[in-house]
């Protein structure tokens, strides 16, 4: 009975289904595009610079982009601590072709700079072309280098040598430390550091304040990110919940199309009810009909959201795409599910007799 | 047309009386908030004083094949210049051949006017600079051409600057530029206003496709409102209004309650998030909201669509067939 039921449902009114599915991808979409674009945003730091498992040494400022530590303080800080491995990173902002891109320290030649594709194709560089001229940010000079090949992505690469002189610093300095070690190694380190609160490891961010007289202040955050942002009053978590707040509401639309569907249907579910059909039947066949369109149109707005990229952001020659974590998958579904499916509960209990 | 007013108050009534108001409510809430709420984000230029509080009129100095400003200066670029200095010549360096009044380049550059007349300045390297005396003379071939110039000052650049007043009098080949001087506070506002603009293109596209998302769940809620003011159009009806005026009427009260409807969510809205802010600017550190004027245009398309959606509404459902049975 229920079979027959179900069959003539989609034979008779595919159409409406076809409808409202059709609207929840786009709304699914929108709202994964969204709620992607803001991980990304938030986690654009952690994902140009692969802290892995280590503890990151950082000070505090606006971006690693902006930020200093000594080499010479670190080490001297660290230098009875045995079996860890120190990376050092330098990162500025440089401008080519009056845009903004990344540059960062490798071990490359004095004269070089390795060119990223994605920035070579952004300026419109003529791959042939053996030279660039570099602006630095941080001092009224400019300087001119040899391309001496190209990289993926949308970075530069020069020596240490290099970007210390467009960061206008010495070469002494960087932008952050990434120690490596074991956990109980990494462990003693932060408390070297001075943390007194409680931690959590690994992928600990510790922001080491510049010294107020003989003093160090160490704060620590959850992630690369967020200990930057927070400096420019953007709290992650809150900017978070605002984009979580924008993407679930935006599906509140799928309540009104639960509303409409027993209203278009209602002509196919009298007759059903004069054939003996009950109204908890015709209930649960929607409710079954509406979980199967929720769980496509997310996941159909999933892959849409992924592979095409008609949104994206642009923050020094770096686009980023939205990337989506397995939970907003689960948490659209269910949103989704509770909007469209209380809809459908609703206007089958009042429009149905 | 009198009576057009009287069968509008009559179904406005009857819309208000029934709560109908509150389906359109729904639908339009969510576009109409998220439109507001997206353009009412902080400026970034509101970081300029953060990021650049001190050295802000420091020059910026930029090599681009574009003329972008104003101060944009035409150049060439040389690979393979030589300086000879007391017959000892130096290894190739790259010579960047400005066109420009000497005085006033030098003074962005090396921060002091040096102004000779009818000659061409260079400025060098450091570390060329340290084995020449200040004010020298010095030669310079680049391509055929063998130059003769005073040395202005140094930089940290590893590029030798050549100043000419006339760059056409050097018939030599080089990569046309522009070399362009801003000052830090105008790099970086330009460079906030291109984020931001960037920010608000993303979110107006975004906004714009969910305005068009939502304009079927509008139908659908219209439809549904005219649906369940039937009784009252048939009764209307009966009493010889005329299935024309009827049409309008309802379409014109459709219309009248949404853009009401809009217009009162989106003030709200506007309200809300500057009550929202004061509160929340005593306990943290958040950045004023800014409520763009776009937001206008958004409004205005959503009232548009609307008013579309309602005309399909009311010529779908009030139908000369059904009121005849």
């Amino acid at each position: 009975m229920r079979i027959h039921v179900f069959n003539m449902i989609i034979r008779v009114k595919g159409h409406v289904f076809i409808y409202v599915f059709l609207i929840l991808t786009m709304l699914s979409w929108l709202s994964l595009t969204a709620l992607g674009l803001a991980h990304s945003f938030l986690n654009f730091y952690d994902e140009i610079i692969n802290v892995g498992n280590g503890v990151v040494i950082t000070s505090q400022g606006f971006s690693p982009l902006t930020v200093l530590i000594s080499k010479n303080d670190i080490e001297k800080r660290l230098s009875d601590i045995s079996n860890i491995s120190i990376e050092y990173h330098l990162i500025t902002p440089v401008i080519v072709n009056n845009k903004i891109f990344l540059i960062r320290d490798a071990n490359i030649s004095d004269e070089c700079v390795l060119i990223g594709d994605d920035v070579a194709r952004e300026i419109g560089l003529d791959r042939d072309k053996g030279f660039i001229v570099l602006s630095s940010v941080f001092r009224d000079e400019i300087f001119y280098m040899k391309i001496c090949g190209f990289i993926k992505g949308f970075w530069l690469e020069a020596s240490h040598r290099n970007v210390a002189k467009i960061r206008s610093v010495s070469e002494d300095y960087y932008s952050l430390a990434i120690i490596r070690g074991s956990d109980d190694v990494l462990k003693k380190i932060v408390e070297r550091l001075g943390v007194e609160k409680s931690y959590e490891l690994p992928n600990i961010v510790i922001a080491v304040l510049p010294r107020i007289g003989n003093i160090s202040r160490v704060i620590t955050y959850k992630s690369l990110s967020e200990a930057y942002t927070i400096n420019l009053g953007l709290y992650r978590d809150y900017l978070l919940y605002f984009i979580y707040a924008v993407s679930i509401s935006t599906l509140a639309g799928a309540s009104i199309l639960g509303l409409y569907i027993s209203r278009s249907l209602n002509d196919v579910l009298k007759i059903f009810r004069y054939i003996g059909v009950s109204k908890r039947e015709i209930t649960l066949l929607l409710i079954l009909i509406g979980f199967v369109i929720v769980f496509s149109a997310v996941y159909v707005g999933m892959l849409i959201s992924s592979y095409t990229n008609i949104f994206t952001i642009n923050i020094f020659g770096v686009i980023l795409t939205p990337k989506n974590e397995t939970h907003d998958l689960f948490i659209m579904t269910m949103i989704l599910s509770i909007f469209y499916l209380g809809g459908v509960v609703t206007s089958v209990l009042r429009e149905i007799e | 047309m009198r009576s057009i007013h009287n069968i509008i108050f009559i179904l406005i009534l009857s819309l208000l009386r029934k709560d109908l108001y509150m389906y359109i409510l729904i639908s339009i809430l969510i576009p109409t908030i998220v439109s507001v709420a997206l353009y009412s984000l902080p400026s970034l230029n509101m970081f300029r004083e953060t990021l650049y509080s001190y050295d802000s009129e420091r020059p910026i100095i930029t090599v681009s094949d574009k003329k972008l400003f104003s101060e944009c200066y035409f150049a060439k670029l040389v690979e393979d210049g030589v300086i000879y200095v007391d017959n000892k010549s130096s290894s190739k360096v790259p010579v960047l051949i400005v066109e420009s009044d000497p005085c006033k380049i030098t003074n962005k550059i090396l921060g002091r006017d040096f102004c000779v007349n009818y000659t061409d300045l260079v400025v060098m390297p450091k570390d060329v600079y340290i084995s020449i005396e200040k004010d020298r003379r010095i030669n310079m071939i680049l391509g055929s051409e063998n130059i003769s110039c005073i040395v202005a000052g140094y930089w940290s650049s590893n590029i030798v600057l050549l100043i000419t007043s006339e760059i056409s009098k050097y018939m030599i080949n080089g990569s046309k530029v522009y070399l362009c001087i801003e000052t830090r506070k105008d790099f970086l506002e330009r460079f906030l206003s291109f984020v931001e603009n960037d920010l608000i293109d993303l979110a107006r596209s975004w906004v714009y496709i969910l305005i068009v998302i939502y304009i079927p769940i509008v139908y659908v809620t219209q439809r549904r409102v005219v649906e369940s003011l039937k009784t009252e159009i048939k009764m209307l009806y009966v009493n010889g209004v005329a299935l024309k005026d009827l049409k309008i009427s309802m379409f014109l009260t459709l219309t009248i309650v949404y853009v009401a409807t809009v217009l009162y969510i989106a003030s709200l809205g506007v309200m809300l998030i500057y009550v929202a802010w004061s509160f929340l600017k005593s306990i943290m550190i958040i950045m004023p909201p800014q409520t763009r004027s776009e937001v206008v245009y958004m409004i205005l398309s959503m009232i548009f669509s609307g008013t579309a959606t309602s005309y399909i509404a009311v010529k779908n459902v009030v139908r000369e067939e059904e009121f005849l049975e």
